[in-house]
């Protein structure tokens, strides 16, 4: 590069000829030049950052969102599910303790202990399973069963049918329950093997039951409990409802003639004599 | 110094974190769904220890037995004390059903109860007097 106006060489920094001491016009226009092209770099830069920066979390956000919609539908299709893939869980583990849950059952009808049956039954999750559907007609007798046990042996039932609504409410449970157990097992829905011989024995055995507590604490008669099978709901009701009033009208009677007896544990007036030497107080 | 930029959200950012955080929401609540639905249940009944003690003292041994009943999972550990106030539970079971076949005349069915009520009293262990106590309820005494 030489001075515009003596010819000497300058150098580009140079900002006046170190021989003239003109000014270096062209060094200034090319700094001019680079600050705007410095400038508009930095501009541009600037701009594609932001745009860069807005596409990334636009990007950021989509993805999350998508990772999340994904996740909902996941745990969507495992939340409608959640029954059916623990009552599997709990067939297999039903089936794993077949021979475990299959001696409690004979035991318990070995044993005539038919009462305990159902709860065992539904609280181990045995129904359904296909180790266990030979019971499944045995379980829906034994069920009524424990309901007539229920209400008749209660050792709370005297208090319960003190109201007659409550009252009204064992008789309508129980004479469903009683209809229940006459049904025909072999017109029912159960599969062969739970209505076999053997099976069809277990359930009269369930009946006597039935009918050996409501004689013993229904106040039903040994005519009355023969001739169930043959009686309709109204009339089963109207039986109930004859002995149970009669039994509870004989324990209001028991418990007044109790009331009104003398307490012979206690005195007030042996209290009074013995603490306030015999004063009144 | 230099000054820190002030952070700028948008209104799409907001819109995204709202919509994001619900989303969050509702898959935190299926899960806890889920979690719950598995672990429920296997058991659907306890009692302890302390429920046992107190219906034999309130002397109501249908609700013994009834306890008893619902606890019925083979691999449950119950304690001593548990394990003789359940068989007073079944004693009483024993015993109603007893007095129910003697009543009906059903002799092989009695004596079947009867052997049952033998095995619990002996298994009621401490609790054994209660068991002559539901003998003078039922009047078998």
């Amino acid at each position: 590069m030489k001075c515009p106006h003596c010819g000497a060489p300058l150098k580009m920094e140079d900002k006046f000829c170190t021989y003239c001491g003109a000014p270096n016009t062209l060094a200034m226009q090319h700094q001019a030049d680079m600050e705007h092209y410095e400038r508009e770099f930095t501009e541009t830069q600037e701009e594609v950052l932001t745009k860069s920066r807005k596409a990334g979390h636009l990007t950021g956000y989509l993805v999350v969102l998508i990772v999340m919609i994904v996740l909902n539908i996941v745990a969507a299709f495992f939340s409608s599910n959640a029954w059916n893939f623990k009552y599997e869980r709990r067939r297999v583990e039903a089936t794993k303790q077949a021979s475990i849950h299959r001696a409690a059952l004979d035991k318990m009808i070995e044993e005539q202990d038919y009462i305990a049956l159902r709860t065992y039954y539904y609280n181990n999750r045995l129904s359904g399973v296909d180790a266990f559907r030979e019971y499944e007609a045995v379980m829906k007798y034994a069920g009524n069963l424990g309901d007539v046990y229920m209400y008749l042996c209660n050792t709370d039932r005297f208090g319960y049918w003190k109201s007659e609504k409550s009252l009204e409410n064992t008789i309508t449970s129980m004479s469903s329950d009683i209809i229940s157990l006459y049904e025909n097992p072999l017109s029912s829905y159960y599969n062969e093997e739970s209505v076999t011989e053997e099976k069809l024995a277990v359930i009269e055995d369930i009946r006597n039951q039935a009918e050996a507590l409501l004689v013993t604490y229904g106040g039903f008669t040994s005519e009355e409990v023969q001739e169930l099978k043959n009686m309709s709901k109204s009339r089963i009701e109207d039986t109930l409802r004859e002995h149970l009033t009669a039994i509870r009208t004989e324990r209001e009677a028991e418990e007044s003639t109790a009331e009104a007896a003398p307490d012979e544990s206690f005195s007030l007036k042996a209290f009074y004599e013995e603490y306030f030497g015999g004063d009144d107080v | 110094m230099k000054r820190r930029k002030k952070k700028r959200i948008s209104a799409g950012g907001i819109f995204f974190t709202i919509i994001i955080v619900f989303l969050s929401l509702i898959l935190v609540g299926q899960g806890i769904y889920i979690m719950s639905e598995m672990k429920d249940s296997d058991r659907l009944y306890y009692a302890d220890e302390d429920d046992y003690i107190r219906n034999v003292t309130y002397e109501d041994y249908y609700r013994v037995l009834s306890d008893a009943i619902d606890d019925c999972y083979p691999d449950t550990n119950h304690t001593e004390t548990e394990k003789e106030i359940r068989a007073l539970g079944y004693y009483y079971e024993a015993a109603t059903l007893y007095k129910a076949y003697t009543t009906a005349g059903d002799q092989i069915s009695a004596e079947k109860q009867h052997a049952r009520m033998e095995r619990f009293r002996t298994e009621a262990g401490s609790y054994a007097d209660e068991a002559t106590r539901i003998d003078e309820l039922l009047e078998l005494s």
